[in-house]
């Protein structure tokens, strides 16, 4: 009876043994290459769309350990999180959603830094709070002056390429704009030229956005052939950009008027991002501007699948980025515009930086229809604390639609010093009126 | 007595075991040809094919419908009970429904067009603005501003008569649906969209491949009831004229030929549908010819299917695939007839005797009579390869209505499509931009053509927007840079009609009202030669697709099924006249000219159009007139073969779908054939 039992409790033993192991597979470690021979150990780590371009081995990418000391801290700069901490309790939402005083019911002036810094997963205006820090942080980074490519890519590589100088004044969230006369409540103020191909060159576009919760953004064109600036209004905000997938919305990570959406936090929870490794490992290439502000001299890697031509995976596969497991935030956004494509959107933020990883969007069958991407860096600083900016050697913000299976990437080409990827520059209200649009456009 | 008694038990035990031993052969090779059949079963579904797939215009045709086109349309028809859709009531429903569509699970939002779909756009100009606006942004609620949307819509040439039909009477949502999406969820969504939007002023209709299928599914339980009526009337009368055990061996041979061949088929790899299925049917009556036939023996029989195996051979290499298949499958029918009619009738232990009709000479003198009528007839039959018809003629009832509601507020159009290909760009030059145009005027005025559309009329439009509107530039631009701006500035969800977004390719659609070969035809020549005259600077033309093309393939299969049947005939009787005797060769020509003759008068009679359903049906029936012509003297047969012909004609007449009469006249014709060339009559003997 005895010998009966020792070897039924040494049966079942073994078969535990032999059937017990993580129940999402391998633990995946500092090192690790994610792809086909491991990706369940990112089961539940990743959208699922994302892990399956893992599983075919149509995305490959490594994972690092962001405890590794030889890393960046990728934590929000100093300022801002002091700021941060000194907007604790100082606003509240209104019930359109926007940012109010806490204490008078208006809409502040100015912010800067996080203006919710603490979050309760119980409080309902949760997700819009998460999304308002979103972008406040974002804004953190000023003006801007960039060469940007919009690449449209299908399965088989490149499609189409546009490349568009972009100017961006900000009015509200950075240093900058504190002091800068508002009358018209804005918040930003953009303009985008086609620099390529050629005959698109010179096509100019002016965009208003104002921080009034009811006021939609202003847009104006110049087209060259006509000689003629005209206001144009975006239909909808959810439209492909000029046939890419690539819409309004998206900018950065997530460009809606949180207005125009009801935002639910869904879960907290750990999640891979998309980094550059060159910012973490503190080898941003940055230069001084002429003028002012900081110049980023991206580096000559191949930033996605369609760059290298030993790449058998997605066009679109972000091939330099790095994974790093991190703390996040997991909102769901809900279109109020019923002819908006999507009918639900799934938001990922960093749950300490507030910066956006991946969105899901499904359409308004509840099927996922597109995912955003984007890779995110460290903050650094060449002027000993009094300005940061996010830098690196990559950027890639993706767009890729399921459903036609394509994807359309935007990048910062072309790693010449001579191309501006600027933060902190000085730019001026003149810039960014109807005169400028003309005289750019010419 | 007593030593009689024995004999006889012990020649009754002799004569029974060879049937038990052929009972035990069958059974065996049935068995062995089904089990060889079952790894073949799954992929039967995905043989389906009724014109040639590797066609180059139906392989073009495929993959413009796939980069510019819709691969799974549902049409959603929302009717007015009384006056139109113009009423802020209406409208405002059709918004509603319109949104719901979206909710569909597998739905493709890009492809939702419909008045109040957001992927209509306008484009309103001022002097200062330019702003994209909703073509029904809200539903007017005002007459004012319903008048205001109704004549925007009637005055647009490419909005009238598809948004919203011709009389105002009803409107049209049609999204595209991902194919990989279960097409039973989409129509159930569909079909449930559908009766919950209708009321008493209000009639809406579901059509789409899923949901049709859906519907034809429902379809299938009165289908079956009608077909198992049919057959029990066939075989009452079959049994009271001729006797139950003759009857049963009819039946028993049936059923052993037809499934033979569709074994040996499906086990061969040989198996496409429908094709094979339509060598089904005249297998059936061959193998219960053979069964009631008093003529002939194995030594007779045997060369008959020979011969007519011959003549399906030879319908197979004049028609080609895959309509070869139905070639391939009679002449195994023709083998398996015999076998399983000879078979039956040992192990049913049928003997056949002469026995004449009771009213002979009146079967005799009509039969002819019949036959000469419906060529008469003849030329009144005509021909419809449209693929739309095909529902509106074969699905059940329940499907139907919702088919015939579509055809009359929106009749669909036969669309041919061209494709363009050339370097990154090329469309943004006028020179191309420009042969698009001058081929649309090469066919404009045809009297069948009713739209034309390519990219440089998206561009011309595009330039009048730009332009305040103003009518004197509706023309294209002169510099190729303004054409890339005006594509890259106005791109919106409909551009995906006509161009790909690198912009190397792409199509231009014509569209036709009339499906008739002969038109299309005449469009394609003019195309054709507009092209050879005006090529289209640095692009390569594929020429050409659309569902227009389909047609013209299927005519010219349709053609070469009937230059196959002729083959047939022609080889068929020879060989029997040169195998069974002159006077059976000339009966079997006789039978099948006959069984023609009257297959064709029941499909005029039932407006029933030549298909590539119908058509098959037509040589099915002259092959089985044939066979009837050689062998059957069997009038009993005939009639119950005419019995179960009129109740199908009666059944499709009630259910107003076309599927009974062509089954009507496959029998009619047989039966009619026989009742021509009989002679003596038949009736069985039991052994």
């Amino acid at each position: 009876m005895g010998n009966s039992m020792r070897y039924l409790l040494a049966s079942l033993l073994f078969f535990a043994i032999v059937t017990a192991g993580p129940a999402t597979g391998a633990e995946l470690g500092d090192g690790d290459v994610l792809g086909p021979s491991n990706w369940e150990g990112a089961k539940g780590l990743l959208p699922d769309e994302i892990l399956e371009h893992y599983r075919t081995g149509d995305y490959v990418n490594q994972i690092v350990d962001l405890s590794r000391h030889d890393y960046m801290s990728v934590q929000l700069p100093a300022d801002f999180q002091e700021a941060s901490r000194a907007n604790r309790g100082r606003y509240a939402l209104s019930p359109a959603g926007s940012i109010i005083d806490a204490r008078t019911g208006k809409q502040p002036p100015f912010t800067f830094g996080l203006p919710f810094p603490e979050i309760d997963p119980q409080d309902p205006g949760a997700g819009i709070k998460i999304v308002w820090n979103y972008f406040y942080t974002d804004y953190y980074n000023g003006n801007d002056h960039f060469l940007t490519e919009l690449v449209m890519l299908g399965r088989r590589g490149v499609e189409r390429r546009l490349a568009t100088d972009v100017r961006m004044l900000m009015y509200d969230g950075c240093a900058e704009a504190k002091d800068l006369p508002n009358p018209q409540n804005l918040l930003l103020q953009q303009l985008a030229r086609v620099v390529s191909p050629a005959d698109l060159a010179g096509t100019t576009s002016l965009t208003w956005r104002f921080r009034d919760p009811d006021k939609h953004d202003s847009l104006w064109s110049y087209v060259p052939g006509l000689r003629r600036a005209r206001q144009v209004s975006a239909l909808n905000r959810s439209d492909g950009f000029l046939g890419s997938d690539i819409s309004l919305d998206d900018g950065s990570f997530f460009d809606g008027k949180p207005e125009d959406f009801t935002f639910r936090l869904l879960e907290q929870r750990d999640q891979l991002m998309l980094l550059d490794p060159f910012s973490l490992r503190g080898e941003a290439d940055i230069v001084s501007v002429p003028g002012g502000g900081w110049r980023i001299v991206w580096k000559d890697v191949p930033r996605i699948g369609a760059d290298d031509p030993d790449w058998h995976g997605l066009p679109w596969a972000p091939v330099s980025a790095v994974l790093v497991r991190r703390p996040f935030w997991i909102v769901e956004a809900v279109p109020r515009d019923p002819n908006y494509l999507f009918g639900r959107l799934i938001l990922r933020f960093d749950a300490e930086t507030f910066l956006g990883s991946f969105v899901s969007k499904y359409d308004r069958a509840n099927s996922l229809l597109m995912s955003y991407q984007a890779s995110q860096g460290a903050y650094y600083t060449r002027d000993e604390g009094r300005t940061y900016l996010p830098a690196g050697g990559i950027a890639v913000r993706t767009s890729e639609n399921l459903l036609y299976k394509r994807a359309t990437v935007v990048l910062f080409p072309p790693r010449k010093q001579e191309n501006p990827a600027d933060y902190r520059v000085p730019l001026s209200p003149d810039q960014f009126n109807m005169d400028a649009l003309i005289r750019l456009g010419k | 007595m007593r030593s009689s008694a024995l004999a006889n038990s012990r020649v009754g035990a002799r004569s029974e075991r060879p049937r038990t031993a052929l009972a035990l052969l069958l059974a065996a090779a049935t068995l062995a040809v089904s089990v060889a059949a079952l790894p073949g079963l799954p992929q039967l579904s995905q043989t389906v094919s009724l014109v040639p797939a590797d066609d180059p215009d139906v392989q073009l045709d495929r993959e413009i419908t796939a980069q510019f086109g819709m691969q799974n349309p549902v049409v959603w028809i929302i009717e007015a009970r009384h006056g139109t859709v113009w009423t802020p009531a209406m409208l405002k429903r059709i918004q509603a429904l319109t949104r719901e569509v979206f909710t569909v699970p597998g739905v493709i939002a890009d492809d939702v067009v419909g008045l109040a779909s957001p992927n209509l756009r306008d484009l309103r100009v001022t002097e200062d603005a330019l702003e994209p606006v909703y073509l029904m942004a809200q539903a007017p609620e005002t007459a004012e501003a319903v008048d205001t949307l109704r004549h925007r819509v009637e005055n647009d040439p490419n909005y009238r008569g598809t948004l919203v039909s011709e009389d105002g009477r009803a409107a049209m949502v049609v999204a595209n649906f991902r194919d990989d999406v279960d097409a039973t969820i989409v129509a159930g969504a569909a079909l449930a969209l559908r009766d919950r939007y209708r009321d008493a002023d209000t009639a809406v209709y579901a059509v789409g491949a899923p949901v049709l299928g859906t519907l034809a599914a429902r379809g299938v339980p009165p289908l079956a009831a009608t077909a198992a009526l049919v057959l029990a009337v066939g075989f009452i009368v079959l049994s009271v004229t001729a006797g139950i055990r003759l009857a049963l061996a009819a039946a028993l041979a049936a059923v052993l030929a037809t499934w033979w061949t569709a074994a040996v088929e499906v086990a061969l790899g040989a198996a496409v549908l429908p094709w094979t299925v339509y060598a089904l049917l005249p297998t059936a009556l061959m193998a219960a010819a053979v069964t009631t036939t008093t003529i002939g023996s194995w030594r007779t029989q045997l060369p008959l299917a020979v011969a007519l195996a011959m003549g399906f051979v030879a319908l197979a290499a004049v028609a080609g695939a895959p309509a070869a298949a139905f070639g391939v499958a009679g002449a195994v029918g023709s083998v398996a007839a015999v076998l399983a009619g000879r078979a039956a009738r040992i192990l049913t232990a049928c003997e056949t005797e002469s026995r004449a009709l009771p009213h002979r000479s009146w079967a005799r003198r009509g039969a002819p009579l019949l036959a000469a009528l419906a060529l008469l007839g003849t030329p009144r039959l005509r021909t419809s390869f449209g693929m739309f018809g095909y529902g509106a003629r074969y699905l059940p009832p329940q499907a139907v209505a919702d088919v015939r509601a579509l055809a009359r507020h929106f009749p669909p159009p036969t669309a041919l499509a061209i494709r363009f290909r050339g370097e990154p760009g090329f469309v943004e030059s006028p020179e191309v931009l420009k042969a698009f145009d001058g081929l649309a005027q090469a066919v404009r005025n045809d009297p069948a053509v009713v739209r034309v559309l390519s990219l440089a009329d998206l561009v011309k439009m595009v330039n009048r927007a730009f332009n305040e509107n103003r009518d004197e530039f509706l023309v294209l631009p002169e510099e190729r840079d303004l054409i890339a701006r005006y594509l890259a500035l106005a791109y919106s969800p409909g551009f995906r009609r006509f161009v790909d977004r690198a912009f190397t390719q792409s199509a231009m659609w014509v569209y036709l009202s009339s499906e008739q070969p002969g038109d299309l035809d005449r469009v394609r020549t003019a195309l054709r030669a507009q092209l050879a005259a005006h090529p289209v600077p640095a692009a390569t033309v594929d020429f050409i697709g659309g569902d227009g093309a389909v047609v013209l393939v299927t005519a010219r299969l349709a053609r070469a099924l009937a230059v196959g049947a002729a083959a047939l005939l022609l080889l068929g009787a020879s060989g029997i006249a040169v195998l069974c005797g002159a006077s059976a060769g000339v009966r079997a020509l006789a039978g099948g000219l006959a069984a023609t003759a009257v297959a064709t008068g029941v499909l005029v009679c039932c407006a029933a159009p030549v298909d590539l359903v119908s058509l098959p049906c037509l040589i099915a029936a002259a092959v089985a007139g044939m066979a009837f012509g050689a062998l059957t003297e069997s009038p009993q047969l005939c009639l119950a073969l005419a019995a179960m012909a009129v109740l199908l004609v009666a059944a499709s007449v009630v259910s107003g779908t076309q599927l009974g009469a062509v089954f009507g006249a496959l029998l009619a014709g047989p039966a009619v054939a026989g009742l021509t060339t009989t002679t003596r009559g038949a009736t069985p003997h039991e052994s």
